[in-house]
C-alpha cells in the first residue's frame, strides 16, 4: 500500500496495522492518496496471495491501483493456481 | 524542449547517471485511477486543454527497502527526469524519504510518499477488513 503525497518525511509507525483497510486508512491519515500495490503479490503462498476484486471491494478509500510492476516476484503473469485469465474474469 | 534538471545545483550529491534503468527493485506501475471526485466535463473545458504527464509512483532507494538501486533522492530525480518523467514519488518501506529538495516548480514534481508495510505476520489479503 502506497501513500502518495503525504505531509512530512520521516519514519511511519505501522505497528497497529492489521488489515488492508488499516493500511488504506493510515495512508489517508498521513495526508496521502492510497494506492494498492501489486495485487498479485500480497502473500508468500503460491496462488493464495492474490488480492482479488471481491476482496478489494471489501475495502474503501483506495484511489489508485498498481496494475503492473517490474519485479518478477509480483507474479504479474499470474500463477498456476490463479492464472491471469481467472484474475481478469473476476467481477 | 524540456530543460535539463540541474539538481546538482540544488543538491550537492546529485548523480549524473544517464538513463539506465536498474531493473532490480525498481517498479514501473501503470496506474488505473479511480477518481471519485472528478470534475464534470464543463469544469474541465473551462480549465483549458488537458495535458498528459508521465510519473512514477512506486520507487525504492537505499535506506527504504532496496539498497541496490538508487543511492539518494537526487539520483532518483535526475534519472527519472532524464527519462522524460514529469513527477515521481519515492516510496520507502515505512519511511518517507525527504525529496523536497528535488522538487523544481514548473519542471519536475516530487511527492512525498511511503509504502506501508505490516510486520504483524498477518497477510492482509486474507484480512481485507471492514467496508467503511
Amino acid at each position: 500500500m502506497n501513500a502518495i503525497g503525504v505531509h512530512a518525511p520521516g519514519p511511519v509507525d505501522t505497528a497497529h496495522v492489521k488489515t488492508l483497510q488499516d493500511q488504506i486508512d493510515l495512508a489517508r491519515q498521513l495526508g496521502g492518496i492510497a494506492q494498492v500495490n501489486h495485487p498479485s503479490w500480497q502473500g508468500p503462498h503460491e496462488g493464495k496471495g492474490i488480492l482479488t476484486t471481491d476482496r478489494l471491494l471489501e475495502t474503501s478509500g483506495a484511489t489508485l491501483l498498481e496494475v503492473w510492476a517490474g519485479v518478477a516476484a509480483t507474479k504479474r503473469s499470474g500463477t498456476p493456481i490463479f492464472p491471469p485469465d481467472a484474475a481478469s474474469s473476476s467481477p | 524542449m524540456k530543460k535539463r534538471l540541474n539538481l546538482s545545483r540544488i543538491n550537492g550529491n546529485a548523480s549524473r547517471t544517464s538513463y539506465a534503468f536498474k531493473r532490480l527493485g525498481m517498479l514501473l506501475p501503470l496506474l488505473l485511477a479511480v477518481c471519485g471526485g472528478c470534475q464534470d466535463s464543463m469544469a474541465r473545458q473551462s480549465a483549458g486543454p488537458l495535458h498528459r504527464y508521465k510519473g512514477q509512483l512506486h520507487i525504492h532507494m537505499k535506506g527504504g527497502g532496496d539498497d541496490g538501486t538508487f543511492e539518494n533522492v537526487a539520483q532518483v530525480a535526475q534519472t527519472y527526469y532524464d527519462a522524460g518523467y514529469d513527477f515521481i514519488c519515492i516510496t520507502g518501506h515505512n519511511i518517507v524519504h525527504d525529496s523536497r529538495s528535488c522538487h523544481v516548480p514548473g519542471a519536475f514534481v516530487t511527492f512525498l510518499g511511503v509504502e506501508l508495510h505490516n510486520y504483524a505476520g498477518e497477510w492482509l489479503v486474507d484480512n481485507p477488513g471492514r467496508r467503511t
